[in-house]
């Protein structure tokens, strides 16, 4: 792979954000390969040591990206982590499918002020908005997985993601693995 | 403007540019002949006229058949304007002899009105450029004089000039708005200075002994150069960078955005790369998020409540200390009397600067309407120039009101 390739797939990645790739072709250099559960495709996200990632904008005090509505947003995706992640001492990637609507259960123990309407709509604006940035992965009209940019956590945010993870109460009792 | 009914504000404005540049050239002729041109309507008649005797053949017209032939116009208009332009020969008689009816018209002015139609429309620019290439083609003409030559360097000097004038003049001391208004049909032709450009080498090549008119013409180039420099530097400089692309007038943009296709418009993209929307979210502020919303478990805040009802009210406070202390000086001065002069009391004061004091807080009690006492003044006059107080006004101080205490 050349460097105006490599130059060219980082460009890729910035503009577009994580790019899915077949599973054969080469990794261009910085990227890292995050296969998919079904090993049928990668992803290619940057591999950015802690020290050059995106925190370094909050470090310098420089306003990033914004999102709109970004605390309802995060709550979103916690329920999202909650659902998705059935093991918390596993890696958050690749994670397994979850319905919505399991979401919505849980996101109704984190936004208890809000009506069942409020919060249905936080829930299809979260879901929308995050999937955009790639943060998770819509799979039809009521199933979504994790995306591959939450697998640039480092290992100090994971262990405070399993925090986080035990604090949210589950709210399907169906689920033996999540006692 | 005899008939301005039907005219609408484009055709008044189209007019009106006629009528200025025809003012401004006939306004010598006319001014001789009493006749001055006050209205867009007279160009049109001359134009009738004109073209009337086009059709006449060579016989000619007399005054009636003049009349005859142009019928829009009233009979009176035509006549006045036929005077008018038979006294600066535009029309003259067949034949020069007394009581002589057919008259004949000269093509020149014809021909001048043509131009000056066409000169309001374009600015002049077009003519000046058809002024140079015939300039250039007589330069290149083995017969042309070096005087001729000589005349033509000086005409076209004398043109740039006066283009150049208007416009520095307008960059250094008018307004934007009128800048961007009037200049822009004068700005923006940087082919007619090449081409006087050339016209100016081809010149000084040829006839070397030119050369200071040459250099008249050169300077002249320059200062339009300058003149349009300068403005085009204002009018960016104040328009900033997007209203400041070539100065396009703002129809061609428009026209562009509305005719261009998605594909057009999008490559003015092309070489841009945008960033994606990528909002990073560090695990804290995803655990802050959740624990803020888990501990809001009680649903909604209630607002804050003043807490006015908790705590006794403020016990009575005296709004007016100062009424107190009024009405307790207003009985001392009184001393049991219903009435006292002015007088009486300055004189128990003693000395003037008691005595003012006093006065002032007299003064002040009868001011307040809320307090039942008054001082009513008098027209007397007591005089006493042994004492310190040489004159004191009739005035005297009452316990009153008693009602509105």
């Amino acid at each position: 792979m050349t460097e105006r390739d490599t130059a060219l797939w980082w460009a890729r990645i910035r503009s577009g954000g994580p790019q899915r790739v077949s599973a054969g072709g080469p990794t261009p250099a910085g990227l890292r390969r995050l296969v998919e559960a079904d090993a049928q495709a990668v992803w290619l996200i940057p591999d950015l040591p802690d020290s050059a990632g995106p925190a370094v904008l909050t470090e310098y005090g420089v306003p990033g990206t914004s999102m709109l509505d970004s605390r309802g947003t995060l709550r979103v995706l916690a329920a999202c982590l909650r659902c998705c992640w059935p093991d918390p001492a596993a890696d958050l990637w690749p994670g397994r499918p979850a319905p919505t609507g399991d979401i919505g259960q849980v996101l109704r123990r984190l936004v208890p002020a809000r009506n069942a309407v409020s919060r249905q709509q936080l829930l299809a604006a979260g879901l929308r908005r995050l999937a955009a940035s790639g943060w998770i992965l819509l799979e039809g009209t009521d199933t979504m997985r994790m995306g591959p940019r939450v697998a640039s956590f480092g290992s100090l945010e994971l262990s405070t993601l399993r925090e986080l993870w035990r604090l949210i109460p589950d709210t399907a009792p169906d689920r033996p693995e999540t006692s | 403007m005899t008939d301005a009914a039907p005219l609408t504000l484009d055709d008044h404005e189209a007019e009106s540019a006629v009528l200025g540049i025809y003012r401004q050239v006939f306004a010598v002729l006319a001014r001789n002949a009493n006749a001055m041109v006050d209205d867009a309507d007279s160009v049109g008649v001359d134009e009738a006229i004109l073209r009337a005797f086009a059709g006449a053949g060579p016989v000619g017209m007399t005054i009636e058949q003049v009349v005859l032939a142009c019928p829009n116009s009233s009979a009176d208009v035509v006549r006045r304007r036929f005077e008018v332009l038979r006294s600066y020969r535009a029309v003259t008689r067949v034949n020069e002899r007394a009581h002589e009816l057919f008259y004949q018209a000269t093509f020149a002015p014809y021909v001048m009105l043509l131009f000056l139609r066409r000169l309001s429309q374009t600015g002049g620019q077009a003519e000046l450029h058809r002024m140079l290439s015939m300039a250039r083609l007589a330069l290149d003409d083995d017969d042309t004089t070096p005087e001729v030559v000589r005349e033509q360097l000086l005409e076209m000097t004398t043109v740039f000039r006066l283009l150049a004038n208007p416009i520095m003049q307008l960059a250094r001391s008018a307004t934007v708005e009128s800048l961007r208004a009037q200049a822009q049909p004068l700005l923006g032709n940087s082919d007619l200075l090449d081409k006087a450009r050339m016209y100016h080498n081809a010149a000084a090549d040829r006839h070397p002994r030119l050369l200071p008119e040459c250099t008249q013409l050169r300077m002249a180039l320059a200062a339009y150069r300058d003149a349009v420099n300068i403005a085009a530097g204002r009018l960016l400089a104040h328009a900033g960078k997007t209203l400041a692309l070539g100065l396009l007038p703002t129809e061609r943009w428009r026209t562009f955005a509305r005719d261009s296709d998605a594909e057009d418009l999008a490559r003015a993209l092309d070489g841009l790369l945008f960033d994606a929307p990528e909002p990073y979210f560090t695990a804290d502020e995803l655990l802050e998020a959740v624990e803020e919303g888990l501990m809001a478990d009680s649903g909604r805040v209630p607002p804050p409540r003043s807490r006015s009802d908790d705590e006794q009210p403020p016990t009575e406070v005296d709004p007016d200390p100062e009424a107190k202390l009024l009405a307790a000086r207003a009985e001392e001065l009184l001393a049991g009397r219903d009435v006292v002069t002015v007088a009486q009391l300055l004189a128990d004061a003693g000395d003037w600067p008691t005595g003012r004091r006093v006065l002032s807080e007299v003064t002040a009690i009868h001011l307040r309407p809320e307090l039942p006492y008054a001082v009513t003044w008098g027209d007397g006059w007591w005089v006493d120039v042994t004492s310190t107080r040489t004159w004191v006004s009739d005035g005297w101080f009452r316990r009153d009101r008693p009602e509105s205490a």
